[in-house]
């Protein structure tokens, strides 16, 4: 033993501990972020609901309590055609994006083909880009007008696809929505113990029925699951409805909607609410269906804990076709249209008939940077997304942490409500939030600043956010804030010093997630809008709305660049550091 | 200072995890909770630490009262000025050694320079010097555990709370921290709980022991009184080897309190009477492996009371400093630890009365 301390010397009561310096500030911490998030997730839900059971617009006075609208909503024959168009529509994207993604996954994870590494880098592309400006490059190729369907067109005197139909609109839905799939069946192959294919190989099986009998059907909870969600994603979707059915007179649920409530000049409140009530009723029964038919996905996941070796299959000369169909696939749907955007952003007109660099022209550009209405768009959504991204990404971690580690009473209750808006469509956000503002004296104020799209996307983007925070939360042992506990730290501090420093790296991908997000955004946005607060997502829909093709182009390119950048860039700064 | 624990009961649901706990530590005391995994010990520890809210008891240290179901109060952990060393260390990844040790310190608004000599001070008493400026995981594991100790002596804490310390540690190393512990924690003079599952750690550093099974307390003493005397069976099986035999009473006690009790095929043995049992009675008696003897054949019995059991040996296990023998005793198989070296398949197995423990059979476990 070395020489007597102090340590010895010092009596306890020299160092007594007097409890901590606030003890009431871990509590106004919590009961403060668990009002707000109440506040911000269901209070917008309320005007809704009483929209919908109101017989005149919520702004006016002497309203009655009424069920007309619901009847009304019933009886109109629009909504009845755009509920069977919808649900056509989604069955069919649904269908598509499932065979797509877990062919997907399976030719890029578990087989030899050449190449796929490259393809899957690819094919993750539709998650980043906004679904309206992959909709505009669609348009812009394979369009009535398209560059490649007038080609196509001039040498067989006919197209064999027409985009402007259930099925034309079920493909582009199904395309998009495929990454989804492939990320849900990698994170099952991923899981699942490869000793399960190595037994059928061990008793002789070839490799391509061992991909048939084993790993498929492997794959099937994961499919089953993102087929939920895609189906809702679909029924959700605005974007390809809107630009190529309304033209071509298919009316579907979300375009509907939209058009009545922002379309018209005296829009029916009640009819518009008791719409969306429905809607919401029928997404939050299909969420509940998706849990009963899945239960809980980890039920499916193999125990081993080792991360195991994964050998890919041999499929012999099958892999040159698979890798060419694969290739053809990414270049045809993902690398062409965005490369249509963004040389449709720099020519007049595009089209097989006139060779580009006699159409060349910088017009847009420059319009791009002169018209203040453009200019303002740009630096909106970039602060929005950079600014407002960051300050959302602190509140999931501190909704996290009472959720996940604290005493909080209530932090089951808010674990429930901060998940709400995965149930909530963009558009019947967007309308929700629409009405409060309508509805709530003072809160019109905020509508002439970006705060209220703050407001709005910390709601919306909330369970995205803690999903991406909450896994790393895990990792981190209980003891680690425990033992700040014993050693006289408060929630609050242990928190503050201890967990969000160590959640760093998670609370960087929530931020990144989303400020992606934030940039594609726009059924929300669509509602909230002023002049002053323009946004990108928007500006370029009104624009291609208005014919204006080419702004809404490069606006497209400029958007998706920016993103891109983004990530670029943080994926630099969040490469692993000093800690290991 | 003095830790009063009285009838903790702890459920999870309907599962009951601690069944009427009591136990006291004086000051300055080192107690262990020892016990098989799932037998409550945690859980003790983590209620006195203020980490997990028991059903009902009441838990004071010194005057201040921790947790009193009755009058409904609950200090939180961070106001009962406990120091808990956990078995994973918790120490913090993203803070240098001297940072994670003044973080305590901080919290009590020491200022930053005497701090500095604090740290300084317990890096020295835990033989760290000059290694505050290191991350944690730049430290081996052994260096992790006497970082965790130091950040928790750094403040004095009341109590010392230690949750299987030693368990991540190789085992040469733990023999090594064992006897390091014990002096620190005389050193500093601290009333310290200490939880382990590891029997010969609690028997070498324990002023007295806690035995728990099955969320309750099933003995209290010092380690000699529960190696030589367990209460049940079931103590006697978690500490130390031992071989439990089934027999049944025969006849009143004969002088000197010895019981003659009848095993399997119908031989007796001697053991001590430490409470009147009728003849007839089914016991179980507790042989001790290394308090047996082996002789061979023909040699004379040592001067103690005891007997002389004809045994076959079974087998041999060789350990090094020993040899383990199993034997049929009347038709049991029991071991026996001894440094004599017997060959053949026969012997004598000398049975000590006072080597031997015996319980009513069916009355607890």
């Amino acid at each position: 033993m070395t020489e007597a301390s102090s340590l010895a010397a010092t009596p306890p009561a020299a160092m007594a501990w007097k409890g901590l310096r606030a003890p009431f500030r871990s509590r106004l911490v919590q009961w403060g972020m668990f009002l707000f998030t109440i506040v911000l997730i269901v209070g917008p839900l309320f005007p809704l609901v009483y929209q919908s059971f109101t017989d005149k617009a919520l702004y006016d006075t002497g309203q009655s309590l009424t069920l007309e609208n619901y009847a009304n909503v019933f009886a109109s024959s629009s909504f009845r055609t755009a509920a069977t168009n919808s649900l056509i529509y989604a069955c069919l994207a649904t269908i598509v994006s499932q065979v797509i993604g877990a062919l997907q996954a399976v030719l890029l994870e578990r087989t030899n083909i050449p190449g796929r590494r490259i393809i899957g880098l690819f094919v993750l592309w539709p998650l980043f880009i906004s679904p309206l400006v992959t909709a505009f490059g669609w348009s812009i190729l394979y369009g009535g007008a398209g560059y490649i369907t007038s080609f196509v067109k001039d040498i067989f005197g006919n197209a064999p696809w027409n985009l402007q139909s259930l099925m034309g609109m079920a493909v582009i839905g199904g395309i998009l929505n495929a990454p989804i799939t492939l990320l849900y069946c990698r994170g099952a192959i991923a899981l699942s113990d490869p000793s399960m294919e190595d037994a059928a190989r061990s008793c002789g099986a070839p490799p391509l029925t061992i991909i048939r009998r084993i790993t498929l059907p492997l794959l099937g909870p994961a499919i089953i699951f993102s087929g939920m969600i895609n189906f809702i994603g679909a029924l959700e979707t605005l974007s390809i409805p809107l630009i190529f059915g309304e033209p071509a007179g298919i009316t579907l649920l979300m375009p509907l909607l939209y058009n009545q409530a922002l379309g018209t000049i005296s829009p029916d409140y009640g009819l518009v609410a008791a719409a969306s009530m429905l809607l919401l009723g029928i997404v939050v029964l299909l969420l509940i269906l998706q849990s009963r038919l899945v239960g809980d996905p980890q039920r499916y996941r193999s125990v081993s804990g080792k991360a195991s070796r994964k050998t890919t299959f041999d499929i012999g000369v099958l892999r040159w076709p698979a890798a060419i169909f694969m290739g053809a696939y990414v270049t045809a749907f993902i690398i062409l249209p965005m490369a249509a955007i963004f040389l449709r952003g720099f020519v007049s007109v595009l089209t097989p008939l006139i060779p580009i660099w006699e159409v060349f022209t910088l017009d847009n550009f420059y319009r791009l940077i002169e018209v203040p209405r453009l200019q303002r768009a740009f630096v909106n959504s970039t602060l929005l997304a950079a600014v407002g991204g960051a300050l959302i990404a602190g509140l999931a971690g501190l909704v996290t942490l009472i959720c996940y580690r604290s005493d909080f009473r209530f932090r089951g209750l808010l674990r429930f409500v901060a998940m709400i808006p995965q149930a909530v469509p963009g558009m019947i956000a967007g309308i929700a939030f629409l009405y409060t503002v309508l509805m709530v004296p003072g809160l019109a104020v905020l509508t002439t600043t970006l705060f209220i799209f703050v407001v709005a996307y910390a709601g919306r983007f909330l369970p995205v956010a803690l999903g991406a925070i909450y896994p790393t939360l895990t990792q981190i042992g209980p003891d680690l804030d425990r033992s700040a506990r014993t050693m006289g730290a408060d929630w609050w501090f242990a928190s503050r010093r201890i967990l969000l420093p160590l959640m760093m790296p998670a609370l960087m991908s929530a931020y990144i997630l989303i400020f992606v997000q934030t940039m594609r955004e726009y059924t929300v946005a669509l509602f909230l809008v002023a002049p002053g607060t323009e946004v990108i997502s928007i500006t370029m829909l009104r624009a291609w709305a208005q014919g204006d093709v080419g702004i809404a182009a490069v606006m497209s390119a400029a958007q998706t660049m920016i993103i891109a950048l983004f990530l670029i860039v943080t994926r630099r700064l969040n490469s692993p550091k000093r800690t290991a | 200072m003095k830790l009063v624990v009285n009838a903790l009961t702890k459920k999870f649901g309907s599962v009951v995890v601690l069944d009427d706990v009591s136990f006291e530590v004086d000051d300055g005391e080192f107690l262990t909770l020892l016990g098989p995994s799932g037998c409550g010990k945690s859980t003790t520890l983590a209620a006195i630490a203020g980490l997990e809210k028991p059903n009902s008891g009441h838990i004071s240290a010194g005057d201040a009262v921790f947790f009193d179901s009755r009058s409904d109060r609950f200090v939180a952990a961070e106001r009962r000025n406990c120091g808990l060393v956990f078995q994973s260390y918790a120490l913090w990844p993203h803070m240098t050694v001297a940072k994670n040790i003044a973080f305590p310190l901080e919290l009590r608004k020491v200022p930053v320079a005497e701090q500095r000599n604090r740290v300084e001070e317990v890096l020295t008493l835990v033989e760290l010097e000059g290694m505050g400026g290191r991350y944690p995981h730049q430290l081996s594991g052994g260096q992790q555990q006497r970082i965790a100790l130091a950040r928790t002596l750094v403040y004095r804490p009341s109590i010392l709370l230690l949750d299987e310390p030693l368990s991540n540690l190789d085992a040469k190393l733990r023999e090594r921290a064992r006897v390091w512990l014990r002096q620190i924690q005389e050193h500093v003079a601290l009333t310290t709980i200490y939880v382990t599952h590891d029997q010969s750690e609690a028997l070498a550093l324990s002023d007295r022991i806690v035995v728990m099974s099955k969320g309750k307390v099933a003995q209290i003493g010092t380690p000699r009184e529960i190696y030589d005397t367990p209460s049940t069976p079931d103590v006697a099986r978690f500490v130390g080897t031992s071989t439990l035999v089934d027999g049944t009473v025969e006849g009143a006690p004969a002088p000197g309190k010895l019981l003659h009790v009848r095993l399997g095929d119908g031989g007796t043995i001697l053991v001590p009477a430490n409470e009147r049992l009728p003849s007839g009675a089914a016991v179980t008696v507790l042989l001790r492996p290394e308090r047996l003897g082996l002789l061979a054949s023909g040699e004379q019995p040592p001067d103690e009371i005891g007997c002389m059991v004809e045994v076959s040996i079974l087998m041999r296990t060789y350990l090094g400093a020993t040899i383990q023998y199993a034997v049929a005793l009347h038709g049991i198989e029991v071991k026996v630890e001894t440094q004599r070296v017997l060959d053949g398949d026969r012997a004598q197995l000398w049975v000590p009365a006072h080597g031997c423990s015996v319980f009513v059979r069916g009355a607890s476990s």
